[in-house]
Parts: structure tokens; C-alpha cells; sequence
């Protein structure tokens, strides 16, 4: 009798006991070293995503524009994720809109004073190779250049729709439009 | 003598014979999708191979341990632990890489290289031959990532590693570096590891896999390949 109950006590213990502690412990420890390696690499991440950021501005920002200068501006404008405004006035805004099967195409435009587009890059590294990755040309988004942040962008204004990327086309004039609806509202006249 | 011999044979194992992405046709997801470029290509072989060998090592150490009837849970949550870890080191170090690979390095979790070497070896085999054999698949599958990556770029792009080699005023063909492409390229290695064998008149013998108890993946992949078609019609 009490045999049987000892082994029925080991059964419960091997059929259920066991195999969840085994799996606990060992869910607690890597959960440990994980919360131990995110404390660590978390600085490190955010770090150089802010430096990819800084980067971009700079690139599109007039030459020899000091990185130190760029003040950091609070947007809350659609479609555009942060924004940096120089002493004298000039600003570059990033802007992102989702284009083919809604992965975001991002733009970087920067304006003088005024509302002209004085630079701009696309990253259209999400879209399809060959087809809507075509955006991230120069020789297509060149064609913002000088246009007025008064005036939205279409297709045929300031430039012609990729044949065979309108998704990835109508997302760089989407992000364009949000980076000029930012810098209306936001930055042109507001100290 | 013997004892280096088949240490040997358990390395190259994953290399030629049982080849993860050629023989095996394992992983292929995770190969079709990022060999567009030979960069990215390198990044994932060499994150799959960390991961493989870790996995393998701590699941070889633990098989005493983990009841079979958790066997699967225990085997991914390692599994998943070593992918979050060369995630978080390849997004703090390398974000170059890291965005290059996307959300195939979250996937390499649930790649079937990784549960599938911890299912058919690594639970029952000491710690050191379980590193090799994930070594030894891991180099495996860099070799076919570095092959189809380098057909792709050059094909698709021009370029090798970055680097032009077809100049612009060629029309690249863009389809090889899409997923369609991927395909071609791939068949098309399956069909030259086949008649490579076949020619050098050298054909493989595979050991099949009656005994495993409990493994079910291994049983229909040996099955496969023991016809002498390497199991190329899964």
C-alpha cells in the first residue's frame, strides 16, 4: 500500500514537478542574462540611432553646418519622427510614409528660412530592389530641390511618378508633403 | 587515431554529406532571403553558426536534465535566448547588419537547422562533438550562403561584397535578386552538389536514422535521402 503511494508520489513528481521546474529554471536564467546584455547594449542602441539621425540632417543641411548648433525640435506633426532647426534659421526634418506593402520609405528634407527645400535624401532601402528602391536615386529626388514648403507635392509637381514604383513614388510625395506641413506649422516663425 | 577520425567526420559532416541547406534543404527560408547581397549573406551565416553552436552545446549539456516531456519549450527558449543575444550585440555594434538582416535574424529561431541539429544530435551526444557538429553545420551553411550570395550580387547588382565588377551600362538582371530568382539559384546548386556526386562516381552513403526515438523531422529527412536523391523532393 504505501509502496504504491510512494511511487504514485514520484509519478506526480516526474510527470509534473519536474518538468515545469526544469523549464523555470531555466526560463528564469535566461531571462536574467538577457535583462543583463539589454542593460548594457540599450545606451548603445539608442546612441547610434541618434547619431544615424544627426548624420542624415547633416547631409542634408547646407555644408559646413556645426553638428553642435542643431537644436532638437518636439514635433507632433503626422508621418514625421524628429526634427533639428540651425541658429540661423535653416531646419531638416525626417518624415516617413509607408509605401510598397507599407513599409516606410524616410525622407530627410532640409529647408532655408524661407520654406525652400535646399536638400534631401531618400532611404528606400524597404522597398523592392530594382523597382521601388529607384526613389532613392538622386536624379529622382533631386527634383524637390528649390520647391516652396507653401506648395504640396504631387505627382508631375515638382517631379514625375516612377513608372512601375507608384507606391514607393506616391510614399516619398506623402513624406515630402509631412516634412513641409511640419516645417509650415512648427518651425517657419516660431522661435 | 580513431577517436580523431571520427571527431573529424562529426565537423565535416555538416559541410558536405549532410550539407543543412544543400542535403538537408533546412533553413532554406532564412537562405532564399538574405543571399541578395554577399554582406548580408556573411552576417547571417556567421549569427546562425553562433547561434547553432550555443544552442547545440547547452542543449548536449542539459540533455540529462530536461524532461522529454518539455523537451521542445526548453529546446526554443535556449535557442530563442541565443538569437535575442546576437541580436542585441549586432543592433548595438553593427546596425549596418543588423538592418540589412531584418527580421530573418529574429526568425533564425524558429529556423529548422538550429531545432532540427538539437533534435537529431545534440540530445543525445556528448558536449564536444555537439559543438562540432554545429560548427561543422554552420560553416555548412556560410558555404552555400556565400556561393548563392556571390551569384546574386554579381548577377543582380554588379557588385561583389560592395565592390563594381559589371559596369552601369550593363542591364543587370534584377529578377536573380528577387525571391523568384532566388529560387534558380538555389536549384540550381542543389542540381550541381548532385551531379558532382554523381560524377566523381562517389556517391554518399547516408546513415539512416531508424533509431532516433522521437524525432519525427529526421526520420523523413533521412528517408528522403537514402534513395540517392539527397532529399531534394521535400
Amino acid at each position: 500500500m504505501g509502496n504504491t503511494a510512494e511511487s504514485a508520489k514520484e509519478s506526480v513528481y516526474k510527470s509534473i514537478i519536474s518538468p515545469v521546474l526544469v523549464l523555470l529554471v531555466i526560463c528564469v536564467a535566461c531571462g536574467a542574462l538577457l535583462a543583463w546584455l539589454n542593460d548594457k547594449t540599450a545606451p548603445l542602441i539608442a546612441e547610434n540611432e541618434l547619431q544615424a539621425t544627426q548624420k542624415a540632417f547633416l547631409s542634408v543641411l547646407p555644408e559646413g553646418t556645426d553638428a553642435n548648433g542643431l537644436t532638437n525640435l518636439e514635433t507632433t506633426t503626422e508621418g514625421v519622427e524628429s526634427a533639428v532647426r540651425t541658429a540661423d534659421g535653416k531646419a531638416a526634418v525626417k518624415a516617413a510614409a509607408p509605401g510598397y506593402s507599407g513599409k516606410d520609405v524616410t525622407v530627410y528634407v532640409a529647408f532655408d528660412s524661407d520654406g525652400i527645400i535646399t536638400g534631401i535624401q531618400v532611404d528606400a532601402s524597404t522597398q523592392t530592389a530594382g523597382i521601388g528602391s529607384k526613389v532613392g536615386a538622386s536624379d529622382f529626388y533631386n527634383g524637390f530641390l528649390d520647391w516652396d514648403a507653401s506648395n504640396e507635392v504631387a505627382a508631375g509637381s515638382p517631379v514625375d511618378t516612377i513608372s512601375g514604383a507608384s507606391y514607393s513614388s506616391s510614399a516619398v510625395f506623402d513624406a515630402v508633403n509631412s516634412a513641409m506641413a511640419c516645417f509650415n506649422r512648427e518651425i517657419k516663425g516660431v522661435e | 587515431m580513431n577517436e580523431k577520425q571520427s571527431k573529424w567526420k562529426v565537423f565535416t559532416n555538416g559541410i558536405i554529406k549532410e550539407n543543412p541547406v544543400l542535403r538537408l534543404v533546412l533553413g532554406c527560408c532564412s537562405a532564399l532571403a538574405v543571399t541578395t547581397t554577399v554582406s548580408g549573406a556573411l552576417g547571417m551565416g556567421l549569427s546562425m553558426t553562433f547561434v547553432l553552436l550555443g544552442s547545440n552545446i547547452v542543449i548536449s549539456a542539459l540533455r540529462k536534465v530536461i524532461p522529454s516531456k518539455v523537451h521542445l519549450p526548453c529546446y526554443i527558449v535556449i535557442i530563442a535566448t541565443f538569437v535575442t543575444v546576437v541580436e542585441m550585440v549586432l543592433h548595438a555594434y553593427m546596425p549596418e547588419l543588423f538592418k540589412t538582416l531584418g527580421v530573418f535574424l529574429s526568425l533564425i529561431v524558429v529556423n529548422c537547422i538550429i531545432l532540427g541539429r538539437a533534435e537529431m544530435f545534440a540530445c543525445k551526444n556528448t558536449v564536444i562533438d555537439s559543438a562540432l557538429d554545429g560548427l561543422g553545420m554552420g560553416v555548412g551553411y556560410i558555404l552555400v550562403m556565400f556561393l548563392m550570395s556571390s551569384i546574386r550580387e554579381i548577377i543582380a547588382s554588379g557588385t561583389w561584397l560592395g565592390i563594381k565588377l559589371i559596369p552601369d551600362s550593363v542591364e543587370k538582371m534584377t529578377v536573380v535578386g528577387s525571391a523568384p530568382g532566388g529560387f534558380f539559384v538555389f536549384g540550381c546548386l542543389m542540381a550541381l552538389c548532385i551531379w558532382i556526386e554523381k560524377k566523381t562516381n562517389h556517391p554518399i552513403e547516408r546513415k539512416m536514422c531508424g533509431d532516433c526515438p522521437g524525432c519525427g523531422h529526421a526520420d523523413s529527412a533521412c528517408s528522403q535521402g537514402k534513395d540517392g536523391k539527397g532529399g531534394t523532393e521535400a
